[in-house]
């Protein structure tokens, strides 16, 4: 089950905001691609961007990152603004499956796609 | 794995090097929540009008902020759960500000009685505070002079990138003794060799005292060259080669050091004679002077590797010949069947002016008609051997050039009155210079190695 609501829920004690931040900047990905993360309390979480993998490490940046909304007709209130505290730097990796055989694929139920491996 | 949609809202990044501990206070540093949602909407317009500055002191002022940079980027915002980990939303990131100016100097105005009245009576916007407002005219001095800061002190607002690059040519030795030291990789030996000129009163007799013990290989050129130094006490790099293995070709230079000392100007320049051995004090040295041309070369000509010079055979790169390895029957008697100087004259040594520059003419002669691929003309050789000797006062020459010794000849024979003398001095001194100068120009020339000789 997960959620799929637009809206962005405030800083409460029970969600947390992250940057995730791409090594290769010029990596250009539309907003119709699926989010997929595996691993988000690891060292170093993989990230599934559309076709793209990515390998994450942990930064804590000096200070704090202030997060604005763009378009916002009214005015924004304090609790408007998205404060992040760690950074997930990402790199760009390529997976090779271990076993060229089909029945090792990864088959996941909520998804209509027979696989979830690709090579870029 | 949890998978959903990329949403379609933007947001922007401020970097900020504070901490949220006060959520309004932290804000207030970026001049409120307004200001900082007024200069995120504006990045997304037009991003190079997008104004927002850090203020550490938000109540102060006259604190100079730190401007932020606007850049684009293309990351995502991630929100989720605590409980389980999930994903409740990923957004996209387009904008970031950046603080990477060096902020401008800090100035505190807590203790400036002007500032005070300043803020009290213009900065209230109440027109009958204005009047309460007045400057002082008294002249006062400039230590404690009263006034706001100005907007900005340092106009520099990104830091200067020094990159340090330490010699390329540096690297890192390991010593015998297990340390490791740090040398210039590509620096030539130092070769300690010891010069002199005519004017020194005694002539080396031992090696240089930096020098240190030879090497086995340079312990096996120095046995060969003892016997050829004890036959004949001066010699020049050239001839020492050719009476020596090939093999010792590289060592030469190392090892000449242990055994003869350079002169670098005179009649003997560019030769190597023997520890000990003053050729000013031996007449019999006049077979070892040595004479030097200004020879234009280039990679045509080709010969035999030769220090002798028989009138017809010619090496090109030989610039320096030896007076006892001049075999040319035209020229070879006019050096040996001549009457010496009872001293050795610092620019002609044993020889008499007369016979030295016809010597040296024909030489010449003879040398550029080689170099031109011709054999010498033989009336230019006649006319040069029927000139007259002239000592010392002038001399007659064929060619219409003359050198610096020359005209240094010709003022010495001036001599008539106190004030010639003065100026026969000064050019004297002039030609001596020139000549010194010339000589280390020249020795450059012979052989790039040259330049660690001098170093010294």
């Amino acid at each position: 089950m997960s959620s799929n609501s637009p809206s962005l829920e405030t800083d409460v004690d029970d969600v947390e905001n992250i940057v995730f931040q791409f090594q290769n900047s010029s990596l250009d990905f539309q907003s119709s691609d699926d989010f997929s993360i595996l691993g988000i309390d690891q060292p170093h979480p993989i990230v599934r961007i559309g076709g793209m993998f990515f390998r994450g490490t942990w930064h804590q940046p000096i200070g704090t990152d202030i997060v604005v909304p763009s378009v916002n007709d009214s005015e924004l209130s304090r609790d408007g603004l998205v404060l992040c505290k760690r950074r997930l730097m990402l790199e760009q990796i390529r997976l090779v499956p271990k076993n060229p055989s089909p029945s090792s694929s990864i088959h996941s139920p909520t998804q209509g796609e027979p696989e979830n491996i690709s090579e870029n | 794995m949890n998978s959903l949609k990329i949403s379609d809202n933007e947001y922007a990044l401020i970097e900020h090097p504070g901490f949220a501990n006060n959520k309004d206070a932290f804000f207030q540093t970026l001049g409120g929540v307004q200001s900082i949602q007024k200069a995120c909407q504006t990045s997304f317009q037009n991003p190079k009008q997008a104004l927002l500055e850090l203020n550490l002191r938000p109540k102060d002022k006259y604190h100079h902020p730190v401007q932020a940079r606007v850049q684009s980027r293309n990351d995502l915002l991630v929100t989720i759960k605590k409980m389980d980990n999930s994903v409740q939303n990923v957004s996209r990131i387009r904008q970031v500000f950046l603080f990477r100016d060096m902020a401008d100097f800090q100035y505190s105005t807590q203790n400036s009685p002007f500032v005070q009245k300043l803020d009290s009576t213009l900065r209230v916007l109440d027109y009958n505070a204005i009047n309460k407002f007045s400057i002082d005219l008294t002249p006062v001095q400039r230590k404690h002079v009263d006034m706001p800061p100005p907007p900005v002190f340092s106009q520099t607002s990104l830091p200067m990138s020094y990159n340090f690059l330490q010699n390329p040519l540096v690297g890192r030795v390991r010593l015998p003794n297990g340390k490791t030291t740090i040398v210039n990789l590509k620096g030539q030996c130092r070769v300690w060799i010891i010069t002199t000129n005519m004017g020194v009163e005694s002539v080396p007799t031992c090696r240089h005292s930096k020098l240190g013990e030879p090497s086995k290989t340079i312990q096996e050129v120095i046995e060969a060259l003892k016997p050829l130094f004890e036959k004949r006490p001066v010699w020049t790099r050239r001839a020492l080669l050719n009476h020596l293995d090939p093999s010792y070709t590289h060592y030469l230079k190392f090892a000449l050091p242990y055994l003869s000392y350079l002169w670098t100007s005179g009649p003997f320049r560019d030769t190597y004679t023997r520890f000990g051995y003053d050729p000013r004090k031996d007449s019999n040295a006049a077979a070892y002077q040595a004479l030097f041309f200004k020879l234009k070369l280039n990679g045509k000509h080709k010969g035999t590797k030769t220090h002798v010079f028989d009138g017809k055979t010619l090496f090109p790169t030989n610039r320096v010949y030896q007076v006892c390895d001049i075999v040319d029957p035209t020229i070879a008697p006019l050096l040996k069947d001549t009457q010496l100087r009872s001293e050795c004259h610092r620019d002609t040594g044993w020889y008499r002016s007369g016979r030295y520059y016809k010597v040296r003419d024909l030489m010449r002669e003879k040398l550029f008609a080689l170099i031109e691929g011709e054999m010498p003309s033989e009336v230019a050789v006649n006319m040069i051997l029927n000139a007259e000797e002239v000592e010392e006062s002038d001399r007659y020459s064929n060619f219409d050039e003359q050198d610096n010794t020359d005209l240094n000849d010709t003022v010495r024979g001036l001599n008539t009155s106190a004030t010639d003398d003065r100026i026969n001095d000064l050019m004297r001194n002039l030609m001596k210079r020139s000549q010194e100068h010339e000589g280390f120009e020249d020795l450059e020339e012979i052989d790039d190695d040259y330049d660690d000789i001098f170093g010294d």
